[in-house]
């Protein structure tokens, strides 16, 4: 087997709350090998933001060791990091995060500005089912279109992983089986790794592996032998 | 590809352009200062260069009893003298036509018979020289034409050794001498309404005078660095012929005067662009706090999706830019405007022969690149503090809001959500504030010195100057004269004045003025207290001077001076060592005083004045008889002088109606800057609480209430502004009056109660008018809308 696209060795996060530190992961092993679909699932509070945050370079670990793409994250400078995301990483999140004064085309415009060969920014909205839509203000577009902007603006830019933090938190069901069936799609289609998270247990039977967390530890790393359809999905 | 986040920066721009115009309008107020002043000191500053060049102003004068012409020759062959001229200078009556003023004192400055003379040359205005013509002629100084409607064609009649000698007017001409026609360095000020200089031509009235052949002064113009050295040359080598001390440039009046105003420029040059740039920057900081306030989450993504913090960082510089390039713009145009408005006002007072106006680029490129510079360092706290961000910080959303202090206050729910919101984000309110206090500042400051002018001119004309006619004999009257007037229809009192011309010494300085004898119990003039502003007289012995003199001469109460007659002869000289008393409140003029019996001993009888001898006299006049009064004293022989107070007064006005000016468009940009200021705040708090006061309004609030809430909340920030503003703006105001004193106008701080009024009022009233246009936005506010949104 190919060296696996995250791995993580016990890892720790605290933050520091007044005088107090809160432990928000503990000690973490973890491996995720490449191009896979995987959900982060666990209940609010229990780290799965953090762990997210870690793997895409927004955050650091307290203690332990991250290896993404086979690169040190621990070891690596704010500016090291900024590089980091540029190339390897695409963000969805649940509040869409659109630039409100551009359009549909020119917020991917913006992140493709960043990468060495991104793709092009219309036939990513296509590919995300936004044909027609490109100039459009997000003001004038539903919830449902808007985080798929959101997701083209992280695909513009070929990343080897996407991270999406509750891409549907903030979206009806039917609206919230299009945007993973947008991700699910390009995942297949691409080749690069989803993680997901979530804290809705339904969403985990479309993933190709399931994380579990609980109050900052592991609680359980599962395969999924037969991943559904997103269509399939109900809550 | 196009560089989105630059659409970014110019969509932001356009969604918040009346807040970005807003800012701009206040740096371009500032830049408009910067470019306008200083264009117009640049101007003024060449216009005297290329006047003086041109007309081969004298670098030095020196005044002589009598000297054969001869003189002349030899001085021009002294090394160091590029051009000489030997000429008569005579002051006299001046009789004029029926329809004009009955009398004036008139200065006869002779020409060559062919010629423009080799220095002081004349720029003629209109008609020509009074040269190459058999007929008596003479040319007359602009600005005492100009007051008297002389025309080429009129004629005029000087007094020449008693008798009455018709001169026509041939032309109107102005001199670098003249730029002020100011009669004596002792009478700081243009008084064209009693003085004007007559040019002659030397040959058609030397032999009148009895000096045919002869010069009472010449005139210089040297290799630079020289005058001082040559006029004392000078001096020493014609001492023979009743040499006077040499004057130079810096102590002609005219030129004096035309210094001291390009002395004024400079502080409200500096002071005024600083205080407007200054809030510019502010403003820029609050409304840019806001903006990346309110895109926390974009910036989040920004910075998670691998942009790099200085790509944060130029972007919100960016933005200030714009505002600045917005600043540099308006400036530059208004500043070219009000730089021409300065120099046209200066050119209507003055006669300046060649009035340069250039627009100087250099100038407005600098004002343009301050106002960048300005908005620029305004937006770097925000912009570094979006750039610092931490990106998973920045999406997680709400800010942290400090706990609420007013939480614990019991108000009425009116009152206690306006004050929580401003308690809430403490800074914020008081940036707010510090920004409507510069406005504050501005108008207290303009306001004050508008005051302060119209004090002075009271104290001036009322107090200091209490008579309605002032008489000035041209040879010592009659004894018991005075009792003579008294029993003219009309008049009420007659006081006695002896003024004297001396030289004050003090510490190896020297001081030019004029002396005054005061009448004990003096009703016609009174010497305020500048301390108490109680009347004083000077003890026997002692002298009053002015504060501002008093300044001048680094003098204490106290200090030991000699004081000397200015034309002191063999025969006949006068010099006391006198001490000097406290100072006196007069902000007009630098004479000193002295009581009138100790003038008269000390003074009068060794220059050969009899015992009660008198230079002129005041009056009390009944105002009814006051032009017969006036009338009859101007049919007199001996009187050289007479003048109505209200006369004073007109030529005050007149003089003071530059500064005016200057002041009144100050206090324009003020209330433009306090408009500004308080829009972009109050319509950023109104973005700010879109969602807030949308959802008030689903809840039943009407927007009267709203309007109610927003602007109690606004008034109380303008408020508490105006109070910060308050105290800065009278030190400010001290500062810059301080600044702008010149010996003949030193002005005490007043700010009147209608000044305080407007400048507290000001700010809360304009909140009214600010907040309008976004109140009217959230009236029209499509509800659903707004509380579905989340970013904005
Ligand atoms: N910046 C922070 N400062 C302090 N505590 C934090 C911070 N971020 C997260 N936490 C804490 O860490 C724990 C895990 O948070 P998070 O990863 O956001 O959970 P989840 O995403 O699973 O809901 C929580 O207890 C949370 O309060
Ligand atoms: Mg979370």
């Amino acid at each position: 087997m190919d060296a696996p696209l995250v791995r993580m060795r016990g890892v720790w996060k605290r933050y520091r709350m007044g005088k107090t530190e809160v432990p928000a992961l503990r000690n973490i092993d973890l491996e995720i090998p490449a191009g896979e679909f995987v959900v982060f699932l666990g209940p609010s509070g229990s780290g799965k933001t953090t762990l997210l945050n870690i793997v895409g370079g927004l955050d650091t670990v307290s203690e332990g060791e991250v290896l993404v793409n086979g690169r040190v994250l621990a070891a690596q400078s704010e500016a090291a990091l900024t590089v980091y995301r540029r190339e390897t990483i695409g963000f969805v999140f649940q509040f869409f995060n659109l630039v409100p004064t551009l359009t549909a085309k020119e917020n991917v415009e913006l992140v493709a500005q960043l990468a060495k060969s991104p793709r092009d920014p219309g036939e990513v909205l296509r590919s995300v089912g936004l044909a027609g839509r490109e100039h459009h203000f997000p003001s004038a577009m539903s919830g449902g279109e808007q985080q798929r902007v959101a997701i083209a603006r992280a695909l513009v830019k070929r990343p080897a992983l996407v991270l999406a933090d509750e891409p549907t938190g903030n979206l009806d069901i039917e609206t919230a089986i299009i945007v993973l069936r947008v991700l699910r799609d390009a995942q297949r289609a691409d080749g690069h790794g989803v993680l997901l998270v979530t804290h809705n247990q339904d969403i985990a039977r479309m993933a190709d592996r399931v994380v579990r967390l609980h109050g900052g530890s592991l609680a359980g790393v599962e395969e999924v032998a037969h991943p559904v359809e997103p269509e399939e999905l109900q809550w | 590809m196009v560089n989105r986040l630059r659409t970014k920066l110019i969509r932001d721009v356009r969604a918040g352009i009346w807040q970005i115009v807003a800012i701009s309008i206040v740096a371009g107020l500032g830049v408009a200062m910067f470019y306008g002043l200083l264009m117009g000191y640049s101007n003024q500053k060449i216009s005297y260069a290329v006047s003086y060049q041109r007309l081969r102003f004298a670098d030095v004068t020196i005044g002589l009893k009598r000297a054969p012409r001869a003189i002349v020759q030899r001085i021009s062959g002294m090394p160091g003298v590029i051009h000489v001229d030997g000429r008569l200078v005579v002051d006299l009556d001046v009789e004029q036509s029926p329809g004009r003023r009955g009398r004036v004192t008139g200065r006869l400055v002779t020409l060559p018979p062919r010629d423009q003379p080799a220095v002081n040359q004349l720029l003629v205005l209109e008609g020509r020289l009074p040269i190459g013509s058999a007929r008596r002629e003479a040319a007359l100084e602009s600005s005492f034409a100009a007051r008297h409607k002389y025309r080429p064609g009129d004629r005029i009649f000087p007094k020449l050794d008693g008798q009455r000698v018709a001169f026509t007017v041939t032309g109107i001409v102005s001199s670098p001498e003249y730029i002020y026609a100011v009669q004596s360095k002792q009478l700081l000020m243009p008084t064209p309404e009693t003085f004007g200089v007559l040019f002659v031509r030397r040959d058609q009235i030397e032999s009148l005078l009895g000096m045919a052949g002869s010069v009472n002064e010449v005139t210089l113009v040297t290799e630079p660095g020289q005058a001082d050295r040559i006029g004392e040359e000078i001096r020493r080598r014609y001492s023979a012929y009743g040499s006077q001390d040499p004057m130079t440039r810096a102590e002609q009046p005219s030129n004096l005067l035309l210094q001291s105003d390009l002395d004024g420029y400079a502080p409200a040059a500096v002071l005024m662009p600083t205080l407007f740039l200054g809030t510019a920057a502010l403003a820029v900081s609050l409304v840019l706090a806001r903006w990346v306030q309110a895109q926390r989450g974009q910036v989040g993504f920004l910075r998670a999706s691998g942009f790099p913090p200085s790509a944060i960082l130029q972007h919100y510089l960016e933005l200030g830019i714009a505002a600045g390039a917005g600043g540099g713009l308006v400036g530059v145009g208004l500043g070219y405007g009000y730089g021409l408005l300065i120099s046209k006002v200066y050119a209507d007072l003055l006669h300046m022969p060649y009035q340069i106006v250039e627009p100087h680029p250099e100038l407005a490129v600098a004002g343009f690149g301050l106002s960048l510079v300005a908005c620029g360092l305004g937006a770097l706290g925000p912009a570094r503090q979006a750039a610092a961000m931490s990106p998973a910080e920045a999406m997680r959303g709400q800010v942290p809001s400090s706990p609420m202090l007013a939480a614990r206050i019991p108000l009425p729910l009116m009152l206690a959500l306006p004050l929580r919101n401003l308690l809430r984000r403490p800074l914020r309110t008081l940036g707010t504030a510090v920004g409507v206090g510069a406005s504050t500042i501005l108008l207290i400051l303009t306001g004050s010195m508008l005051d302060s002018l119209d004090a002075s001119l009271r104290t001036y004309l009322k107090e200091v100057q209490n008579y309605d006619l002032l008489v000035g004999f041209s040879e010592p009257p009659a004894d018991g004269i005075l009792f003579h007037f008294r029993r003219w229809p009309g008049v009420l009192r007659v006081e006695p004045s002896l003024e004297l011309p001396v030289r004050i010494l003090h510490n190896g300085r020297s001081e030019e003025t004029v002396m005054i004898g005061v009448l004990p119990g003096s009703q016609l003039r009174r010497l305020p207290s500048l301390d108490t502003g109680l009347p004083m007289f000077p003890l026997p012995g002692t002298v009053l001077f002015t504060d501002a003199l008093m300044r001048k001469l680094n003098l204490e109460r106290g200090n030991l001076l000699n004081i000397a007659y200015t034309q002191n002869t063999r025969e006949f000289s006068a010099e006391a060592n006198l001490r000097s008393g406290d100072p006196v409140h007069q902000p007009i003029g630098t004479p000193i005083y002295i009581g009138l019996r100790d003038l008269q001993l000390r003074y009068g009888v060794p220059l050969g004045l009899p015992p009660r001898g008198i230079t002129g006299a005041l009056l009390r006049v009944e105002p009814g008889y006051l032009a017969s009064v006036r009338a009859r004293f101007q049919a007199r022989k001996d009187v050289a002088l007479v003048q109505t107070s209200d006369e004073l007064a007109a030529q005050i006005y007149e003089l003071t109606a530059y500064s005016r000016t200057f002041m009144g468009i100050f206090m324009l940009f003020g209330a433009a800057m306090a408009l500004a200021v308080t829009y972009t705040a109050t319509d950023s708090i109104l973005w700010e609480r879109t969602r807030e006061l949308a959802t008030l309004r689903t809840l039943g609030f009407g927007m009267g209430r709203i309007s109610i809430l927003v602007a109690l909340e606004n008034m109380m920030v303008a408020a508490l502004g105006a109070a910060i503003g308050l105290y800065p703006g009278i030190r400010v105001a001290q500062g810059l009056m301080d600044a702008t004193q010149t010996e003949g106008f030193a002005m005490k701080l007043v700010v009147s109660q209608q000044t305080y009024l407007m400048a507290l009022a000001a700010p809360v009233v304009l909140v009214f008018l600010a907040q309008w246009p976004g109140l009217r936005r959230i009236s029209r506010l499509d509800l659903a809308g707004a509380i579905r949104l989340r970013d904005e």
